[in-house]
């Protein structure tokens, strides 16, 4: 699964870190999204969608 | 920015990770206490016996609390790592006890006492490179 947290997260010059405290999951887990090497759960897409405002399909896609 | 809950999640984990590592301790050490206990101090004790018993049961009780809580703790992606490594475990343990009996019921190898403690340990094993397996592929 493809996503924009990397462009989402630089454009608020936000660290992996930061956006991983403000989501409480591990840095790991914000770089393993990053990456398309993790989908997160519906809950954790909520949780993103939510922080930056926009639709879970404005920031994940297939 | 809001910091605290990363400090929060890691500060979790630590404390969660120190608890698990404690109570392991513990668990073994109670093991190895009852165990030396019972054969060269209080061979015919059945008082010390039951003493005994209920300290290393408590301490595996311990052990398998902070366990669940170490799990419940972690990150979505930690649990999904975790859960792999240990149905890997599960999977080679169940692979090698039958395939153990077979050879035991054919008379080629004799499973003795002494091979639990070796089977632990290949479980651990097993357990560590499927957590390691896990983590390089999420990162």
């Amino acid at each position: 699964m493809k996503s924009k947290l990397k462009v989402l997260r630089a454009e608020r010059d936000w660290t992996q870190a930061d956006l991983a405290a403000q989501l409480d999951v591990s840095r790991q887990t914000i770089n393993a999204i990053e990456k398309g090497k993790y989908d997160p759960s519906l809950s954790l897409a909520f949780k993103v969608a939510k922080l930056f405002s926009l639709k879970i399909e404005d920031i994940f896609e297939n | 920015m809001k910091t605290m809950k990363s400090e929060n999640y890691a500060q979790r984990n630590c404390k969660n990770t120190r608890s698990v590592l404690l109570w392991s301790f513990l668990w073994g050490f109670s093991l190895l206490v009852a165990v030396f206990a019972l054969k060269f101090w209080w061979p015919q004790s059945i008082a010390m016996l039951s003493i005994l018993i209920l300290v290393h049961l408590s301490c595996a009780l311990g052990a398998l609390k902070a366990h669940q809580v170490w799990l419940k703790g972690l990150d979505e992606l930690q649990q999904q790592i975790q859960l792999h490594s240990m149905a890997f475990t599960l999977g080679l343990t169940w692979i090698a006890i039958t395939f153990l009996m077979l050879l035991s019921s054919t008379g080629i190898f004799e499973i003795g006492q002494f091979h639990l403690p070796i089977l632990a340990v290949v479980m651990a094993v097993v357990g560590a490179v499927g957590n390691l397996v896990g983590m390089r592929k999420a990162s």
